[in-house]
């Protein structure tokens, strides 16, 4: 513990610039465009990796947030290693004549697919074309005629004969509405009942038995109906099949040629010909609709004989690289479609629809892990089909079996694919922490840096990244003092004057921006102002929620102090974020000290409005306050502590040293400077800890002081560990350059406490008391007051209750 | 005025019974009194000699359909053969009337070709249902449509002969003529009849001598027939019962 005096940053400190010597262009034209990602060795080897290494299992995950150039990178290395991969094929359903619900699987080479489609085509029309002529020829005209006169004289003979045999035993045979009767004939003229019953009981019985016999034959004749009727449409299909198989042999043989070193091709098209031959019918036309010119719209109805090509390579070139930008489940693994027919859904193999998983077969499927697990079961469903090596089609409702009408189950297509997942690192770990499975299919992970070491060599470099991206990007050449600028905010986005911020995407919106307000200039080269002018814009068009904020405190509404001394008060800073665009602001935090036990209360916490890194904080704080001033003795204390105005959850340590320092002067009773304040984290020990957002956290206490005109003595404490984290705006620097704002960079809390309070912190001497003029020295009398004041309440309750002790007694 | 008149003179009846009766028969007639734009008497007969037959005490009826055979008696047949009117009625007045020509329908009892034959005289044709082939007769496409001409010397053999050219246009059709004399109007007209429509017509020219030999091996195979009503009557009750196919009878 010193007492020596605080040294304020000067403003070179404040502000790393680039060094402009450096550079030997003139603009960015001059510049070779830079050839690789800049920062990202690791991430780079890692994917080069992930993409080569063929075994199972090792698909990919690239760490990083948006913007980055992630997927970028990820294509050039794709399309590096995709060319030199030919191993493309086309995959095709076909049907499956046997078991048509389980439709089959064509994997034929590249191209092929489409042209099978359209042989089959040409197939069909040329059976329906040349099957009804086969059917028209005077040869089949003939054998068919030949086969029905021929049964139907057998029928008619068999009754014919009948007829003569009953009419030669004086019997008739007679139609009735539904059948046959019989009855005696006598000169052509039936008998009635009158004249039979004249006749003797012998001719009766003749009669009767003619008939009965007769009757007999009859049945059998009328009995053998339906088979010779069975006999007929055999023979007439047998016909119609020979026919049909001499016409379906010839043309389907120059289909064959062409597929004779396909074997899957070959035994599908052995199954279309004994379907074609079996289902005949079909290609004829009926009455209705023979016309020769429907062929066209028939033949799309012969579907059954169709090829669904899911997959065509026809004119890709190398290895596919599919990106899915909407990875649900059905676009990932395909889905049956169905067609309302009559009311009813119904499907075939023709409507299997292909996903992803098809398209990158024998390839690589990028995807946003994000979206993938937003959508549901579609992180399911690529686990499974990477697991099984397969894809296997099926509807979410049969997957979950929920389905039960009549689906397809396509033969399932065998899978080799690499499967790129980009997503921000907070999805990685908890994949990996909580998705067993997903270590065992994503082993290769790529994490890309935030930001590059600024050096020399890499401020080069981002020179020729920003000439790369102006030239694919085509905006103009920026000349070498833009150049600097923009690589100065590279720094201020990283956070850290000795790092460059690797997000492309907001390099790339400085870029078009400042190449806009050069074009409304009129340049042909994009100039510092216009760079500067870019920065500006983006930060006014961001900046109502923050002069909103100010305007509060302006105008009183939000109690912040920036000049005056106050016990027990404090300027703490915070940072607020509204979409992508963070400032930070001025808290005010009160405490106040009194006797008792209670230790410190954290209002915040108490109201359910403190985070537990908050919490953390003050018990730290806590900590600290016995240990520096009652190592020995009881802290017979009860401090509160309140961020005021704050009606949100107030989280993080960064206020710790400020509550630190408004508890010690409150129980101090020891006035601190409403000039100054104060952001950093404090240990057990009281050393003060880097905290984030300090160029925020300036500026948004500087625009407070500037607004109210600045007097001299304001600025901000801040832990030493973050100077290397300054890059402030011009306007703090040129106010600190003028001696009218201060940035104190302090290790300790105490050097806080010297800088707020104006009092030096003493050191203890021989008999452990601190000097009278320091600040401990104020704390330590409190705190023995305190103690002094905690013994006459004891020794008071003691004599009370011996008073009442013996009281009772007597 | 004087053109209907003579119109009129024309008349078509059809004549069938319960066994001959049949819609494609009714459709006949209709479309040939549509083509004259004439009248059409529709006659049910209640074949007497089939009545007499089911009085007999023995009688039984096999059904076309299961072979079984059932008892029947006088009672049960009329009712069934009034059923059989009924229907004929009912589709001869529908036809009739989407083809807008006027009908009659009367119900008769007695022999059915003796009634069929002598009945209105005067009527240019006279439709006779006959019972129809045993089984069921293929009636695929490439089965050509069969038709009988037996040929006299009667005006009106064109007209029907137009009828059911019309009525067979899709199909392949054999004309067969019997009886023809050479250098016959009939061939002249048949040969005018089918030109330039590409029908596809064959005509078979068989002589009288060869009819009976015709009607025994090839009778059943008929689809119809157009006969004089000028032929004997003995002659034609053995053309009628040799054939299974409605007959045009032509004045």
């Amino acid at each position: 513990m010193t007492d020596r005096k605080i040294k304020a940053l000067n403003a070179r400190a404040l502000y790393q610039t680039c060094d402009l010597k450096q550079f030997d262009f003139k603009t960015t034209a001059d510049l070779e465009p830079l050839d690789r990602p800049l920062g990202q060795e690791r991430a780079l080897e890692a994917i080069e990796f992930g993409v080569d290494i063929e075994q199972h299992g090792f698909n990919l995950f690239v760490v990083g947030d948006p913007g980055f150039g992630k997927n970028e990178l990820v294509r050039q290395i794709l399309s590096r290693q995709a060319q030199a991969d030919d191993s493309r094929w086309d995959w095709c359903y076909v049907n499956n004549f046997d078991q048509p619900q389980q439709p089959r699987l064509l994997k034929l080479p590249a191209g092929m697919g489409q042209k099978l489609r359209l042989d089959m085509e040409s197939l069909v029309e040329d059976l329906l074309t040349s099957l009804p002529s086969s059917f028209q020829s005077e040869e089949y005209r003939n054998r068919r005629h030949e086969i029905e006169q021929e049964l139907q004289d057998r029928q008619e003979q068999a009754f014919r004969k009948l007829d003569h045999e009953a009419e030669a035993q004086g019997i008739v045979i007679m139609r009735t509405p539904s059948g046959y009767t019989m009855g005696p004939v006598v000169d052509g003229h039936p008998l009635d009942p009158q004249e039979y019953a004249k006749l003797s009981s012998d001719a009766k019985n003749r009669v009767e038995e003619i008939i009965a016999e007769l009757q007999r034959r009859l049945q059998e004749i009328v009995r053998d109906m339906p088979l010779v009727q069975r006999e007929h449409h055999q023979r007439i299909k047998a016909l119609n099949q020979e026919i049909t198989q001499h016409t379906v042999e010839q043309l389907i043989a120059w289909v064959e040629n062409a597929y004779r070193d396909q074997t899957e091709v070959m035994e599908y098209l052995k199954k279309v010909k004994a379907n074609a031959i079996k289902d005949v019918d079909a290609f004829l036309p009926s009455e209705q609709s023979g016309e020769a010119d429907n062929i066209a719209s028939r033949v799309a109805g012969f579907y059954a004989y169709g090829i669904n090509v899911v997959v065509d390579n026809t004119d890709t070139t190398g290895a596919p690289i599919v990106f899915e930008d909407n990875p649900t489940y059905q676009n990932l693994i395909g889905r049956i479609e169905y067609l309302s027919q009559m009311g009813t859904l119904v499907t075939n193999f023709m409507l299997i629809k292909p996903g992803a998983l098809h398209r990158a077969n024998g390839g690589y499927l990028i995807l946003d892990a994000h979206k993938l697990l937003t959508h549901g079961f579609a992180w399911e469903g690529l686990k499974r089909a990477l697991k099984a090596g397969e894809i296997r089609t099926q509807s979410l409702e049969q997957m979950l079996s929920l389905a039960n009408t009549v689906s397809l189950e396509p033969e399932s297509i065998p899978l080799r694919v690499k499967v790129i997942l980009t997503g921000e690192s907070r999805l990685y770990y908890l994949l990996r922490g909580l998705d067993r499975e997903f270590t065992q299919l994503f082993k290769v992970s790529a994490d890309f840096a935030r930001s590059a070491k600024r050096d020399r060599n890499s401020v080069r470099d981002y020179a020729r990244l920003i000439a790369a991206v102006q030239r694919d990007r085509d905006i103009r050449p920026l000349e070498r003092a833009s150049v600097g600028r923009v690589i100065e905010e590279a720094s201020r986005l990283a956070g850290d004057t000795g790092k460059l911020s690797l997000h492309l995407g907001e390099m790339l919106d400085l870029l078009s921006e400042a190449d806009y307000w050069a074009g409304k200039a009129r340049r042909k080269t994009i100039r510092l102002q216009d760079v500067e002018r870019a920065i500006e814009k983006q930060d006014y068009r961001q900046d109502r929620y923050r002069e909103l904020m100010q305007e509060q405190v302006l105008r009183g509404i939000k109690m912040i102090d920036t000049d005056g001394e106050r016990v027990g008060q404090v300027n703490a800073l915070s940072v607020l974020q509204t979409g992508g665009y963070s400032f930070g602001q001025a808290s005010r935090i009160t405490a106040t000290a009194r006797l008792g036990r209670g230790g410190i209360v954290d209002i915040e916490r108490e109201a359910r409005l403190g985070g537990e890194i908050h919490s953390k904080g003050v018990m730290i704080l806590s900590s600290y306050l016995a240990e520096q001033y009652a190592a020995n003795q009881p802290l017979p204390l009860a401090a509160s502590l309140a961020f005021e105005q704050s009606y949100g959850m107030v989280d993080g340590d960064s206020a710790s040293a400020a509550e630190l320092c408004v508890l010690l002067s409150a129980l101090g009773e020891i006035p601190l400077k409403q000039s100054l304040a104060i952001t950093g984290s404090i240990n057990q020990l009281g050393e003060i800890q880097a905290i984030g957002g300090v160029n925020e956290k300036i500026e948004g206490f500087f625009d407070i002081c500037e607004k109210r005109g600045l007097i001299g003595g304001q600025g901000v404490i801040i832990p030493a560990a973050n100077r290397a984290h300054l890059m402030l705006h011009k306007n703090v620097r040129n106010a600190v350059t003028a001696g009218k704002f201060h940035i104190y960079p302090v290790e300790r809390v105490t050097q806080a406490m010297q800088l707020l309070s104006g009092l030096k912190p003493g050191a203890r001497d021989g008999r452990g008391q601190y000097p009278k003029q320091s600040f401990n020295f104020r704390i330590q009398q409190r705190i023995e007051k305190l103690q002094r004041m905690q013994r006459q309440f004891m020794q008071r309750g003691a004599r009370d209750e011996n008073a009442a002790g013996k009281g009772e007694r007597e | 005025m004087k053109t209907d008149g003579k119109r009129n003179q024309h008349t078509v009846v059809l004549a069938a019974d319960a066994g001959s009766y049949s819609i494609t028969t009714v459709n006949l007639a209709v479309q040939m009194a549509a083509s004259m734009k004439t009248r059409l008497r529709g006659l049910f007969i209640e074949d007497e000699d089939l009545l007499q037959v089911t009085g007999l005490p023995f009688t039984r009826e096999i059904s076309l359909v299961t072979a079984r055979e059932r008892p029947t008696d006088v009672e049960r047949m009329q009712l069934s053969m009034r059923s059989v009117a009924r229907q004929f009625e009912q589709t001869l007045k529908r036809e009739a009337a989407a083809s807008r020509i006027a009908c009659s329908f009367d119900y008769v009892r007695g022999r059915f070709r003796d009634i069929g034959l002598k009945t209105d005289q005067n009527a240019t044709y006279t439709i006779l249902g006959q019972p129809v082939s045993h089984g069921v007769r293929p009636r695929s496409e490439t089965v050509p449509r069969r038709i009988l001409v037996i040929a006299n010397r009667s005006r009106n053999k064109r007209r029907a002969l137009e009828v059911l050219l019309n009525r067979y246009r899709h199909h392949r059709i054999e004309v067969t003529l019997v009886d023809v004399e050479p250098g016959s109007k009939l061939v002249a007209d048949l040969e005018q009849l089918t030109r330039g429509d590409g029908a596809e017509i064959s005509l078979i020219e068989l002589s009288g001598e060869r009819l009976p030999e015709l009607l025994s091996n090839w009778g059943s195979g008929f689809d119809c027939a157009i006969v004089s009503r000028h032929e004997k009557p003995d002659e034609l009750a053995k053309i009628l019962k040799s054939l299974n196919c409605p007959v045009i009878l032509v004045a």
